[in-house]
């Protein structure tokens, strides 16, 4: 039983609670990716961390969904779809039968598109993918996220 | 080796080891190329973490061992936020010298405060002027910012020989015809009143139509302001032992001393050689002045400086940069005192400073500067040593040295 679904990922705009779904797609997760301060003493060596919240530290999630638009009746009508959110914030389904990414406070933390860098398979028939990055902007909790 | 951090709040030590990230090269000892003594500074850092909160004028010790340890003030406070550290300003803790201004609600009690009419005494001759001994008006300078200067090393230094005339015993504790450091003597009230250039009094009076001069005045120097000067004549330096013991050495006697009071930590070396000898060793004393009062100065309607009374050998007395004897008055074979004649030591503080041309022109005033790296060689001669510093970060001594050949 996965912790956070089993389904396909999905997003939803902040704006206009548009989704859409990856129904086609691999995903690459990045659920931790620290932001604290190491604070080493030249004195003695000791090392100490500054990694609270209330310090302004936490944890980032990131993830990479490579999204098969060949496998699509219509690559294009997909492709616009999708692309229609690049650069914009999105709450983001790592699975869409479990919850958006949620922080500390269990509100849902707006992820954002960074980049959608279109490619081919390496295959000999260029078949098309998309692939979208998800950063979030503000610290994760994955205890809130469980499905 | 461990940092601790004293907070005046609650007047306690904390042990911060654990909680310095960063630190430039921590002071140990320096001085100028002139004999007078530097107060270093430097830059901690200390991580947010710190359970303490910390203040300018809180206080920080670099320990070695129990033996070896350095006081220093912390004088300014930034915290970089992105950083999470407290960046403090750090300087040798001989620098509240700086703060205290050289006058005698400040320094009298201390002064007075001994039975040894060596290191202070009043002339009943001389209508009870006070005089007071130099050394022991440095390390009561010390006393009153509570820190400890030992100055028993040096005095008894010869300073220089002189010939004279006569005297009468009865009038003076000291009449030697070699004057040792201990000779060196001021008028307690041109003591206050260093540094000013008009005359004055520092007792209130105003029957003569002096000037009645503020203790807080801004003309009056610092304590340190003295010092350093009074260092610089006569090559005296000041070497930190232990926490805020200090010890006034002479380079005349600087062989009895040796490296090992110093802490040296690694094998780090650099040494910078100076070839200029020479006239730098006879700037000092400043013989210029061999004459001296510790009578008031009065001035003239043309803003000239004059001596007005005659004085009592032994003490030492600045000039300003325009004086003349009044007439008639004989400083050497007045009607009142019999003539004492030698040379007298004077800290010439807006007189004469060791002037560079001064130094002949058969000698080369390049600077010429070598700089290797070498192990630390036990026979550092320390009246060689220019400063000495610590890094935390590489755990090297950074030596700095000077050598007149």
């Amino acid at each position: 039983m996965a912790l956070f679904g089993t389904s396909f990922p999905k997003m939803v705009s902040v704006s206009g609670n548009v989704t859409a779904n990856f129904e086609h797609s691999l995903i690459e997760t990045e659920w931790v990716e620290p932001n604290i301060i190491e604070h080493k003493s030249v004195v003695t060596g000791a090392r100490n961390y500054l990694t609270s919240e209330s310090d302004g530290f936490g944890d980032y999630s990131n993830f990479t969904v490579t999204l098969y638009l060949s496998k699509y009746d219509s690559p294009a009508i997909k492709f616009n779809e999708i692309y229609a959110f690049n650069h914009t914030d999105v709450y983001f389904y790592p699975h869409s039968d479990g919850n958006p990414v949620r922080d500390s406070s269990n509100n849902n933390v707006v992820f954002h598109i960074t980049d959608m860098k279109l490619n081919y398979l390496d295959t000999p028939d260029f078949k098309d993918v998309l692939v979208v990055t998800f950063k979030s902007k503000k610290y994760t909790n994955l205890a809130n996220s469980l499905a | 080796m461990q940092i601790k951090i004293y907070r005046v709040a609650d007047n306690t030590w904390y042990d911060a080891s654990d909680y310095v990230v960063d630190a430039k090269d921590i002071p140990i000892y320096e001085r100028n190329i002139d004999w007078s003594p530097v107060i270093s500074t430097s830059n901690i850092s200390v991580s947010f973490l710190f359970p303490e909160t910390i203040s300018a004028n809180d206080k920080v010790q670099l320990y070695f061992d129990n033996t070896h340890y350095y006081n220093y003030i912390i004088r300014d406070v930034q915290y970089d936020y992105p950083k999470r550290v407290y960046d403090l300003t750090i300087e040798k803790h001989i620098g509240i010298l700086k703060d205290m201004k050289l006058n005698r609600v400040n320094l009298h009690s201390a002064l007075t405060n001994t039975s040894d009419t060596g290191s202070y005494w009043v002339s009943s001759a001389d209508a009870n002027y006070e005089k007071v001994k130099v050394t022991w008006a440095i390390k009561c300078m010390f006393s009153v910012n509570n820190l400890n200067l030992d100055i028993t090393d040096v005095d008894d230094v010869v300073v220089g020989t002189a010939n004279y005339i006569g005297f009468e015993t009865e009038h003076e504790p000291y009449f030697p015809k070699t004057m040792h450091l201990y000779d060196v003597k001021m008028d307690v009230r041109m003591l206050y009143l260093q540094g000013f250039n008009y005359a004055g009094n520092d007792t209130g009076w105003n029957d003569n139509g002096w000037k009645s001069i503020s203790p807080d005045d801004e003309q009056r120097l610092s304590m340190w302001d003295f010092i350093t000067e009074f260092c610089m004549h006569m090559g005296l330096m000041i070497y930190n032992h232990q926490g805020d013991n200090y010890k006034l050495i002479s380079k005349n006697s600087l062989t009895t001393y040796s490296p090992s009071d110093f802490v040296l930590i690694d094998k780090k070396q650099k040494k910078y050689y100076k070839k200029n000898p020479g006239a730098f060793y006879e700037c000092y004393s400043a013989p210029g002045f061999d004459f001296h009062t510790d009578g008031d100065l009065w001035r003239d309607a043309d803003d000239v400086y004059e001596v007005y009374s005659p004085a009592r050998n032994g003490v030492v007395h600045t000039m300003p940069k325009n004086f003349r004897f009044l007439t008639g008055v004989n400083f050497f074979a007045s009607s009142n005192y019999n003539p004492v004649y030698w040379q007298m030591y004077s800290v010439p503080y807006n007189g004469y400073g060791i002037n560079m041309d001064n130094w002949g022109d058969s000698q080369t005033k390049d600077y010429t500067k070598y700089t290797y790296t070498t192990e630390i060689q036990n026979t550092i001669p320390q009246n060689d040593i220019l400063t000495m510093s610590i890094n935390l970060k590489d755990r090297t001594t950074e030596i700095e040295t000077i050598v007149f050949d």
